[in-house]
Formats: C-alpha cells, structure tokens, sequence
C-alpha cells in the first residue's frame, strides 16, 4: 500500500504552489505508506541550465557534498549549489545530463543522483511529508505540475534512494510514482538493460520509469507508451508519470489499486484516495473520478 | 430522505477525530434521535460503520473508504461521493449517496439497501450474501463477482466480467455489457422482473419502464466440478 498524488495545471503559463499542495496531499496520504515521501516537481526551466538533485545521505556528508560540486565542474560551469534536507541541490549550465549522471556516479563513490532535468527535481526522503516540507521549504516551490509518493516499503529497501518518485535514467524530466507490485519485475528489466539502460536501485517501480520513457525516446506518444504499459506490466499498479509537459496515469488490468482525477478548467488533481483532495480543495464542484480497470488518462499543460 | 429542520442536531467533523464522531453518532442512536447532519465529513474513512437502530445520518460532503460498514438499521446519506468498501458486510437499513462509489461497493452485505446515484468503482456487490445493490449509473470491472444471494440492480453499463463465479442472487443490467464473466448467463426479464425493478427504483425517481434490463444469473455450471469441462474451471480460477 503507497499513496500516490499528482497536479498538473493545464493552462502553460499557469504557476502554482505545486510543492505545497502536493506535501499537504501526501500528508493525508501518510497512513497509505509512512516509510518515505517524496515528490517530482516541475518548475521554471533556467536558460541553458539544468537542475542536479545528488543523495548525501551517508556519514561524511559535507565531504561528498564538495566531492560532487568538484566532479561537477570537470563537466560544466555550477552556478549554484544548496544543500536541502539529505540532498544536495546543483543548477549548471547545460551539458549531456545522462552523462553527467555517470559521471559523478563514478567520480564520487556511492553517491547517487536523483534526477537531472531541466524543469524537472526530484525531492525525496524517509519519514512523513511533514518532514520533508519542513526539510525542503516544499510550501515556497511554485511550479507547472508534479507528482508524489507515500510510501509502504514491501519489495525493497526503506532508504532514500529506494523512495519514489524514480527518475526514469537518462532522460531528461521524466518521472514515475507507482503504487503497487510489478511480478515480471526482473524480465523488463533484463530486457532494458539489454537496450543499454541503467538502473539505480532495486526498487520494482524504478522498471516502470525507464519503460515508459524508452518507448518515449523512441518517438512513441504518451498515450501509447500508457497503453502498452497496461499489458506489458504484470502485477498491481496504479501509476503516475510526468514529463516536462504532460502527466499520465495507467491503472491495471484488475483495478487493484486505487486512483482518482478531479478536473476542471484550471487543472486537474490526481490521487489514491478522496480524502487528498478534500484536504487542499474542498469545493465540492470538483468531482473525483475513479479509473477504471486498465484505464489510462493523460492530460497536457 | 433526511429533511435537516432547526431541531436536528450537527456533528462537525472539523473539530472531532474519527473515533469522537462515530461515537457521537452511536450517543444520537441509542438515544433514538430521528435525525443527525454531519457537517465536514472531508472523504474521512470508516464514517457511521457499526451502527444499530433507525437514525438517519446525512453527510454534507463526501465520505472515505468502509463508509456504513456492518451497520444494522441505520439510513445513511452522502451528500458527495464514497470511497471503497462503502456498506460492507451491513445487515439490515439503507445508504444512499449522492455521488459516485469506490471499489467493492456493498462487499458481502447481507441485507438492507445500498443505492448510489452515480458509477460504482470495479467488483460492485462482490461476495453479496442479500440485500439490495441498485447503480444508477455504470459499475466496474468484475460486479456480481461471487454473488452468494441477493440482487444488484445496474441501471447503466457493466464492465468486464459482469457476475463472474456468482452462485445465486441475480443481477439485472439496463446498459451495454463489456462482457460476462465466468458462468454468468444473460436472460430476458420476466414480468415478476419488471414488477420488482419498477418497485426498487421508484423511490430514486427512476422509471425501470424505460430501461432495456437484462437478467444476469449463474449458469451454475461451476456448481460442482465437472471433469468434462476443464476449459470452463481453467476460465473460472
């Protein structure tokens, strides 16, 4: 059992409290899945840059955290650097993100990178969503969408780095929460990465992040990588992903997992139970609506 | 339906945890209050479950998951929609919502009456064992889905695996069926039928005359295990 929640406004210059909506929802959501919280939010693209989100959770903190600023600037110019909660927050100039990935991943031993993308951050960590509010300033974030995660640890490890939402490796500002178990796990993920692909963890949903985007990098609409997600995954799953434009939504062949939308002409809400919505909207003119059985939804901003 | 006057007494749910309102809600039916209005229900789970009597609770808003659930005799109604589970295992009395309903919607009521105006989530009426399931509108995947007794009554459209594995009970469906599930068979209704979908949906302002319903029950080929039809079983576990 995880929550999982989702925001996209749909007009593209619309600008919202993304962060602090999406924590306030996964709060609520807290009792689906206490071990961690996290959220892919989407903000502003700087011009010619790129947002680097790096996992400092270990011991000699402050020493990875000047390792990777130095690794950094072996590949580009850092413009700035912050530490938030357990992670170190890098804007730098543009450069090949899948390659800057390897590359601190390589020059700074047992560091690993969240996320590189251009609007898009990935900011999660163990405990409530309280927590990482508190950690992160998530209620100062204002953005274009996002998506976030609860969650209930079955399959793998509870550290930060198996907390969703996974970047799905190496393509830029895509992102998956799942909520669920993926059973053909191993097979998909064999057959990635045969494609060349790269995993980060062990965690099953990571899968569903470097499925979708592959078939995305191949050209194919969201729509349709949604689509075929519906029977090539095995198991349960009610799953968000977003990309820099577009936040999708795929629901499993026996309707195991529990997902709502709530739309109207500004935005559209997404999450596992009512209740999250109710807590940031409670205007009953917005109607939550139940995903049906192998359904899949999409909507563009 | 509850008609809110100036004696009926409100339990907010903004000030109260779950435990409190439940409690205040068990107070006004022992005490045999007619009437209670619950004020900020926000989709909160696990709302005027275990009740007995014949109070009438109203929620101003929609409720969370396991809504009137094991509930004995009470009349509830939601103003708004419910999550999963709503009514479960309740024995006898009536919920009414407004809006639309979760997964498992009435899952193993044994008697009573669950109306919902709106679409029911997937395996609606699973494992019912009597009472009365009425869907104003469409219902999920797998409804009916082990049915041991009682009747669901779906007034729009039914998706995959419409009473698969039922035993007995009986649903009728007014829309397109996505398809049957596992040894449910499809009948036309008799007059017996009609007489009974007239009575059950006239108090929702629901004319049955005007809707095409079907009869789905168990073929009840699944009854006992037969050697001679594997494909059947293969299909059914």
């Amino acid at each position: 059992m995880c929550g999982i929640v989702g925001l996209l406004y749909k007009d593209p210059v619309r600008r919202g409290a993304v962060g602090g909506l999406l924590a306030d929802m996964c709060q609520e959501l807290g009792r689906r899945g206490p071990d961690s919280t996290g959220l892919a939010l989407y903000g502003e693209p700087a011009e010619g840059a790129l947002v680097v989100r790096v996992d400092l959770d270990r011991p000699d903190h402050d020493a990875a955290a000047a390792a990777v600023v130095t690794a950094c600037a072996e590949l580009t110019a850092v413009r700035e650097q912050r530490r938030t909660g357990r992670s170190l927050r890098l804007v730098v100039n543009t450069v090949d993100g899948a390659h800057l990935a390897d590359h601190l991943e390589t020059r700074v031993l047992g560091v690993r990178v969240f996320s590189i993308g251009r609007a898009m951050e990935v900011i999660k960590d163990t405990g409530r969503a309280g927590e990482l509010d508190r950690a992160h300033a998530l209620h100062e974030h204002r953005g274009t969408h996002g998506i976030g995660h609860t969650r209930m640890a079955t399959e793998s490890r509870v550290d930060i780095a198996h907390s969703h939402p996974f970047w799905a490796r190496p393509f830029p500002d895509v992102a998956v929460v799942h909520n669920g178990t993926i059973t053909n796990y191993h097979r998909l993920r064999r057959r990635l990465e045969l494609r060349g692909h790269q995993f980060a963890t062990g965690n099953d949903s990571e899968v569903i992040a470097v499925y979708v985007a592959d078939r995305l990098a191949a050209g194919e609409p969201l729509a349709e990588a949604l689509r075929a997600s519906v029977s090539d995954l095995d198991g349960t799953f009610a799953y968000l992903i977003a990309t820099d434009t577009a936040v999708g939504v795929a629901r499993d062949q026996f309707a195991t997992k529990p997902l709502l939308y709530a739309e109207n002409d500004d935005m559209v809400l997404l999450a596992s139970e009512e209740i999250a919505v109710r807590s940031v909207f409670p205007d009953p003119a917005l109607v939550p609506r139940e995903l049906q059985a192998k359904e899949v939804r999409w909507w563009q901003r | 339906m509850a008609e809110v006057g100036i004696s009926t007494p409100v339990v907010d749910c903004a000030d109260l945890p779950t435990r409190e309102v439940n409690r205040a809600l068990r107070r006004y039916a022992a005490e045999g209050a007619p009437r209670v209005l619950v004020e900020n229900p926000g989709a909160r789970h696990a709302l005027a479950v275990a009740l007995e009597g014949t109070l009438t609770i109203r929620f101003a808003g929609s409720v969370g998951w396991y809504a009137a659930g094991m509930n004995q005799g009470p009349h509830v109604v939601v103003d708004g929609n419910c999550g999963w589970g709503l009514g479960e295992c309740m024995t006898a009395g009536r919920v009414e919502v407004r809006g639309h309903a979760g997964s498992g919607t009435a899952a193993s009521i044994r008697g009573g009456q669950v109306f919902v105006r709106g679409d029911a989530g997937a395996r609606a009426g699973i494992a019912m064992k009597g009472g009365t399931l009425i869907i104003g509108g469409d219902a999920g995947y797998m409804s009916g889905f082990m049915m041991q007794r009682g009747t669901l009554i779906i007034c729009g459209d039914a998706a995959d695996g419409l009473g698969d594995s039922l035993y007995e009970g009986v649903i009728y469906v007014a829309g397109r069926v996505a398809s049957l599930g596992a040894d449910a068979e499809e009948h036309e209704v008799t007059e017996d039928d009609g007489v009974l979908l007239r009575r059950s949906l006239e108090p929702y302002g629901i004319d049955a005359g005007s809707l095409a319903f079907r009869r789905v029950e168990s073929g009840r080929r699944l009854w006992n295990f037969s050697s001679h039809e594997p494909e059947l079983w293969r299909s059914a576990l």
